[in-house]
Order: C-alpha cells, then structure tokens, then sequence
C-alpha cells in the first residue's frame, strides 16, 4: 500500500527524556520509529501520557529530542535553526486539540488565518479579506465569519477555523493533535469528512493524534499504537479489527464501545494500571499488564518487527515472523 | 410502582427555561442511559433529581417522584436522609470533589459520619472494608492516600465506593468515564454493570458517548435542547427508531469493521 | 454622544480626572495664579509671618510667601513623580517581558537582580546613591526607580508566563511568527492593561518616597519649592509656625489621594475581568 518512494517524514529512533526531581528521569518517547507517506494519513494511537503529543510536537519543532533524528525529505529537521529552521516551518503545520485555547481571543479570524500568510509575506496587509473568504471556503465556513471573534463560535466552526489556519501556507504535512475531541460526535463526523476531503483535494500528509482506536481506524491509511513512549504496533488502519496482534493493542479493541458491538459480551478490561513513564521497567514495558507475559518479556524489549506487508509488532509472541508462539 | 418517575418536568435558571417537558421512568434494577451532546439539558436533569441545581435552578413545573413520593417537596432535613443512603450521585471527576490536602482516609470518615453515627476508627474500618468490596487493591493504602496521589480511574472507583457504602437504590452517574482513558473506562463500565448484578442498584447514566450508553443502558433517552427527542429501549433505539436525530448520532458513531472514510 | 455616556457611566473615574487635571492645571499655570510672585526670592523682613490676605498660607523662614511655594511645588512633585513611574513602568516591563518570554539564563540573570534590588529598603538604597552622586531631584528619581522596577517586572513576568505556553502561543509561533512580534503583539498587550493600573495607581506612592526623601534632604535641593523638601524646612517651626508645614502637608496629601483614587477608578474600568 505504501510505496517508498512516496515517503515524505521518517522518525528514527527518536528518544526523548525529561530529568526529574531525585535524579530520576521520565521517558516521554523510546526509540519512535514512524514513516509517514505523501498524501496519507498516519494515526498515532495511546492513552493519557503514553508521549504520542510529545513525540508529535517534534515535527513542528515545539521540542527537540534528546536522541534520533527526523527526516523531512532526507534532511535531518531536529537540528535545524534559525533562517533554515523558519523557512522549514512553512511545510509542517499543526492543528490543536482544543479550540477554545488555540487562538488568541484579541484577534478577528480573519487576523487569526491571515498571519501565517503575513509571516511569511505570502500577501500584502490590504488582501487580507479576499485571503481569509478563501481559506474559510475551502473549510465550508461562510465569509461573513472572517469579522468574528473565536468565543463567538462553536466548537466545531473553531476547528474548522484552526484547519484553514493550517492549510494557510500550503503544507505538506498536517499535524492534528486530537483535534475532535473536544467536539460532539455528530461534529465529529463532520470534521472528518473535511479533512478527508482536503487530503484528496491536495494530497495532504496528515498525523492525527487520538486516544479513541475506533474512531481513528475509519480515516486513516497506517495506525500505530504506542504504550508508555513506546510503538508497539503498527498496521494499516482498514487492518485494525481483523488483524490487530499487540495484546495492548487487543486491549485497546476489547474497551471500544460501540452501537454495533454485541451486547451480551461481558467487558474484560485489562488490569492493573499504567507504570509511570518514570519507572519503566526493563524489558517489555506492558509486562505487569499482558495477560500472556513471559520470562523473556521482563528482561528483553521487544522491538518492532515485519510480521505482514506494512504491519510491524514489537512482542516477544510474534518473533518469528507472523505467528504466535 | 417504579422507582423514579420524572413527570413533565420544566427546569428553569432565572426566567430562562433550560429544560423543558421532561418525563422518564426507571424501575428497580434498571440502568438508563441519557445522551446528548453539549447543551442538551442531561446533565441539568440528573441534577435535579439529586436536588442539586446551582444557584438560581428550580423545577418550574411537573413532579419528581421517588418510589411514590415528590422530591420536590423535600426540605434538607429529609434531602440529608436521602442522599447517600437513597440515592447516590457520582461525577464526572471524583477526584476534584475531594478536598485535596485531606487524605481519602478522612473525607471517607467525613461521609460515613455524615450519615451513621458511629466513630472515627469504626467510620475508617467501614471505609476500608467498602473500598475492597468494590474491589480496589489494597484499601489500606488508599485511605492512607491523597487524591492526587492515585490515577484518575482510581479516584473514579473510590468515588463509586464512597457513593456506594449505603447500597442506594438509585445511583446517578453524571459523564463518570469522560475524563478517563478508554481502558479505564472498561474497567469503570464493568464495575458499574457489577453493581446492577450484585446489588440490584438502579443507574442513571448521562453520558455523550453513544457506545457506552448502548451497552450499559436497558433504556436510552436522546436529549437535545433541554426536550427529549427519543426514548425507547434499546433495541428499539438502536435498530427501529425512525427519529431522524437519533439516526444522525447513531450514524456518527464510529464503529470497528464498519464505514471507512480512506 | 458616546463621550458623554462614558463619564456618566463612571463617576468615580470622572471626578478625579477632573480633579487630577485640575491639579496638573495648577502646576501648569503657576505664575498666573500666583499673580507673578517668586516662589525663590524672599523678604527677609517678611520671614515667618502667619497668614494674611497677602500671604494666604503665610510667609517661611527666608520670608518667601509659602502659597506661591505650595503652588509652584506643584511642578517639580508631579513632574519628577511622572518621570519616575514612566521610568519604573517601561524598565520594569520590558526586563519582565524579556524574562518571561525567554525564560532560562535570561529569566535567571533578572530576577536575581530583581531580587537583590528588592532586598534593599528603598529609602537606604536611595540615601546611599545620593551619598555617592549627590542629592538632586534627578538622582532621587534614579535610586527610587532602581528599588521599584522589580515589582512591574515580576507582574509583567508572570503575566507572560500564563500565557507562554497556550496553544495560541505555539500555534503563532508554528506559523512562522518571529520572536520581536511575539513580543509586541502576544505578550505585551496580555501585560499592559494590569501594569498601567499598577503604574496609575503607584503615582501616589511615588510621590511619597520622593517627598520622603526631599524631606530627609537627599531629592530636592535649596532653593527649589517642592513639598516633601518644604515639609523639612518647616520641621524646626513646627510648634511656632505651624502653616509652613501644613500647607505643603495638606497639597501632598490632596494630591496623593486625588491621584490614589484615579488609579482605582481607572481599574474598574480597565480591570480585564470586567471584560467579560
């Protein structure tokens, strides 16, 4: 499904430690390795504190890795600076979680999508109006909202607004971190069907952050799962229900609520709790966890391997290419 | 007889009408399930049933009966006998309900003595013993803690023991899993169907998530803009309703194996 | 129209502006009320007489007529205290801005200094540095302000802090915003609305310390009229001649109060809670 050639932003083996108080340290991310494809759309999938925003604030350079690089078109972006570092930004942009904090209350949306544009002297102060009728277009919001000020909107006319932001300077990459879910779901939907329109339109690459696996498996091309700063598993999005091998992962499936589910199921909620990030244990970090832990599990850490055409697996279970132990 | 009855019931703020002709039956052992998304007025109804509008709410018209009797009519003296031991409400956070510089410890014998009077060390027993019989580990520990000590699902569990000490008949649960992870929220659903099987508690649920509500709920109820748009049974709602709102949200909940956008 | 709802919608705001003003007025056209008296040159002869029609606030120890002092003493107190929260105000928001926006070495290095400027009791710090440069009006500007920038620059650094690191902040910076508009267009108007409250309402404090120290000698110098200084020549007539010390007592605190009341009134309107 994915051709390499198509391959736009790679994550290698990025790293990212915090110290913390009493000499300990809180690992956000451990050795990410992620590809991202022209035009498609990687779902990055985990819980409170598993690092996948952390992990995603590196693309818009928000925060720098303590190891590993990231590729944006073959060149390492994390070490990039100044004039570089700026002329960069324009190609990787971001969409934030929750609309009522992402713009600053002061400014009319039409000032809120004209600076990017601004910034980067893409038009003059004088063609802000047609520029924001534009923008607000292409996101179905009427022109007549380029006056407005963000508290006088719902919630999801404000994502809409903070995409057209976004596709402001033409990115190739977008990056959403749980961009719908402060919203209800009927606008949720909505949402969605927009960005997957803007993806078609204009061959987007998006990074869509998400706690909730049923919902990011309907959009997007390639979900990767992460526990504790760490990938456990990536597969393609469609292969989600069918396929998914990561206990963590069936986990995940297992606490999905949906209309459709069979009711009579009883719920088998995984135990225990989280570790915290700062005592990850050695070796595999979902071991006090995983209904099926082994001995080697405690000591080695799985890291990811082929299992399928573009599905990759870090468990001991499945070492030997495809099959469960 | 049923066990709650909500007739007709308007909720106003002021002069403004939040709520308007509301009417609900829940009978013993059953869990109803309320949704809506923002605005809708649920949460503004549970509330009333526990008696808790802020400020300036009241119920302007119909009547709330509890096992035959109007809540309405209640002053906080017969209020004070109910709560808790009658009905039992849980939030969307546990944890921010507690007083943060008191370990649980305390705020637990706080409660229990508000309602039994009984001492300290048999108040903190009594703590101890629910908090294990809701099956939390080691129950010692955590009334030894401070709420910011435990995760967020754990406060959401100790919030249920604590609403639970009683055996009310009638639990509110206002978003109990919103705030949580989706794993968590397993854990807080299963826990919550348990105390149906066990304890025959009735729940009402008001929640935003659709699949939640369909799995917990005997019944649902669609609220939109302070009126209820649908009420049915489950399978009636899930699959036979013709409410054409009730089909926009049903449609927008995702589902594993199910439409694609890619 | 709008003009005139504004004032009715605050009285309290109205009346002291007008009485501010007024005092400004007053330092202002100081020769034409005083009809051309000096306020420097006296009549020996006429030294220390009580008040008359001629000298309405009557005459000080070097016989100049204390009214025309009050009244010229008007200039040098409000102008030095202007020029003192002026300087206060923008060296103290600029460090604190700067402070908080870069945070690191940079927030490091200031607040230490602010630190060590607070430690200092100011009236000491402000009698030392006239020690070493000499007691004059300016240089009491310059040791109150070195004393008193820590204050603006704490509230600026804070102010901006709360909002360093809201997604609007990140998402300006995302879209190629440079760090010179972060400054001038996020950070400082999230900071002025507090710091111009603060400075409206410190010009009455200010102008306590100044009198302070023109009154313990180290501002204003002979034979400048100004209050604080006018207060200390009075002091060994206190009991013989009383008026030398009561009129200039009474302008300071009218003016201080006038000027107290404004800057109270002025964050009623401006206060950003009200906003909503």
């Amino acid at each position: 499904m994915f051709d390499e050639t198509d391959l736009i932003l790679e994550a290698r083996h990025v790293t990212r430690r915090f110290p913390a108080a009493g000499g300990r340290e809180l690992v956000a991310c451990n050795d990410v390795n992620l590809k991202f494809y022209k035009g498609k759309t990687l779902g990055l999938v985990g819980e409170s504190g598993c690092g996948k925003s952390t992990f995603m604030r590196f693309l818009v350079w928000l925060d720098t890795p303590t190891e590993g690089e990231i590729l944006y078109k073959g060149k390492d972006i994390t070490r990039m600076k100044g004039k570089e570092l700026w002329e960069n930004r324009r190609h990787i942009q971001m969409v934030f979680q929750d609309p009522s904090t992402s713009f600053n209350p002061k400014m009319r949306i039409r000032d809120i999508v004209c600076e990017p544009l601004l910034n980067y002297r893409r038009i003059n102060p004088s063609e802000k109006d047609a520029a924001a009728r534009r923008l607000l277009e292409m996101v179905e919001l009427p022109g007549e909202f380029a006056d407005r000020f963000p508290h006088n909107m719902s919630g999801g006319q404000r994502q809409r607004v903070a995409i057209a932001r976004a596709l402001a300077l033409e990115p190739e990459i977008i990056i959403m971190d749980e961009a719908t879910s402060a919203l209800d779901v009927s606008v949720q939907k909505t949402i969605v069907e927009l960005i997957t329109r803007l993806q078609r339109e204009k061959s987007i690459t998006i990074g869509f952050i998400c706690h909730n696996l049923g919902f990011i498996q309907s959009f997007a091309h390639q979900v990767a799962v992460m526990y504790l700063g760490n990938i456990v598993e990536i597969l393609p999005g469609e292969s989600v229900s069918e396929k998914a091998m990561h206990p963590y992962t069936e986990a995940l499936i297992g606490s999905v609520f949906d209309t459709k589910m069979d009711f009579s199921k009883k719920v088998v909620p995984i135990r225990g709790e989280p570790p915290s990030p700062l005592d990850v244990p050695a070796g595999c970090p979902f071991q006090d966890r995983c209904s099926r832990c082994r001995e080697i599990c405690r000591r080695e850490r799985p890291t990811l391997r082929t299992v399928a055409p573009d599905h990759e697996v870090a468990c001991h279970l499945f070492e030997k290419g495809g099959s469960a132990i | 007889m049923a066990l709650l009855e909500i007739n007709h019931v308007d909720i106003s703020y002021g002069k403004t009408l939040t709520v308007s002709d509301c009417s609900l039956t829940l009978n013993e052992g059953e869990i109803c399930s309320i949704v809506g998304e923002s605005g809708s007025g649920k949460t503004t109804v549970i509330r009333a049933v526990m008696g808790l509008l802020p400020g300036g709410g009241r119920v302007s018209a119909g009547d709330i009966l509890f096992e035959g009797e109007s809540l309405l009519a209640y002053d906080q003296k017969k209020w004070r006998s109910l709560r808790g031991h009658e009905i039992s409400m849980i939030f969307q956070d546990s944890g921010a309900m507690m007083n943060q510089t008191r370990k649980i410890g305390n705020t637990f014998v706080e409660y229990i003595r508000t309602h039994e009077n009984i001492s300290k060390q048999e108040a903190w027993k009594k703590g101890t013993e629910m908090l294990e019989r809701m099956r939390l580990p080691d129950g010692d520990r955590i009334m030894h803690s401070y709420p910011f000590q435990l995760s967020g699902g754990m406060r959401q569990r100790v919030g249920i023991a604590m609403g639970m000490t009683y055996q009310p008949k009638l639990l509110l649960a206002d978003e109990p899993t919103s705030a949580l992870d989706v794993t968590t929220q397993a854990q807080i659903v299963r826990q919550m169907m348990e105390l149906r099987d066990e304890y025959g508690t009735s729940i009402i649920l008001v929640t935003h998530d659709l699949g939640v509500a369909a799995y917990m709920g005997d019944k649902i109820v669609v609220m939109k803009n302070g009126k209820i748009e649908d009420q049915g049974d489950r399978d009636h709602m899930l699959h036979e309703t013709e409410n054409p709102y009730t089909q926009l949200l049903l449609d927008a909940v995702p589902s594993l194996g199910g439409k694609r956008y890619v | 129209m709008k003009k005139k709802n504004f004032f009715l919608r605050y009285p309290g705001f109205t009346i002291f502006a007008i009485l501010a003003a007024a005092i400004v007025l007053v330092a202002i056209f100081a020769p034409q009320i005083t009809h051309g008296v000096s306020p420097i040159k006296g009549n020996l002869a006429e030294a220390i007489m009580e008040p008359s029609a001629e000298h309405p606030f009557g005459t000080d120890k070097m016989g100049r007529d204390v009214f025309t002092r009050v009244i010229y003493g008007a200039r040098a107190s409000l102008s030095s205290t202007f020029l003192l929260v002026m300087v206060i105000f923008v060296l103290g928001t600029f460090l604190g801005i700067i402070s908080g926006y870069f945070g690191g070495a940079v927030d490091a290095v200031i607040m230490r200094l602010a630190d060590m400027m607070m430690a200092f009791p100011g009236l000491v710090l402000a009698i030392a540095v006239a020690g070493i440069l000499g007691a004059s009006m300016r240089n009491a500007v310059i040791a109150i302000s070195l004393v008193s920038w820590p204050k603006y620059a704490r509230l600026a650094r804070s102010l901006v802090m709360k909002i360093r690191h809201t997604d609007f902040v990140a998402a300006a910076i995302v879209t190629g915003s440079k760090t010179p508009y972060m400054l001038w267009k996020y950070m400082l108007p999230n900071t002025i609305t507090t710091l111009v409250i603060t400075a409206a309402t410190d010009i009455g404090g200010m102008m306590m310390e100044l009198a302070a120290l023109s009154f313990l000698g180290f501002g204003a110098t002979p034979p400048t009229p100004e209050w604080g200084f006018m207060l200390n020549e009075g002091r060994s007539f206190m009991q013989s001649a009383p008026w030398m010390m009561i009129y200039p007592g009474l302008a300071i605190f009218i003016t201080v109060v006038v000027f107290n009341m404004l800057g109270d009134n002025l964050r009623d309107i401006l206060d950003p809670r009200n906003e909503d």
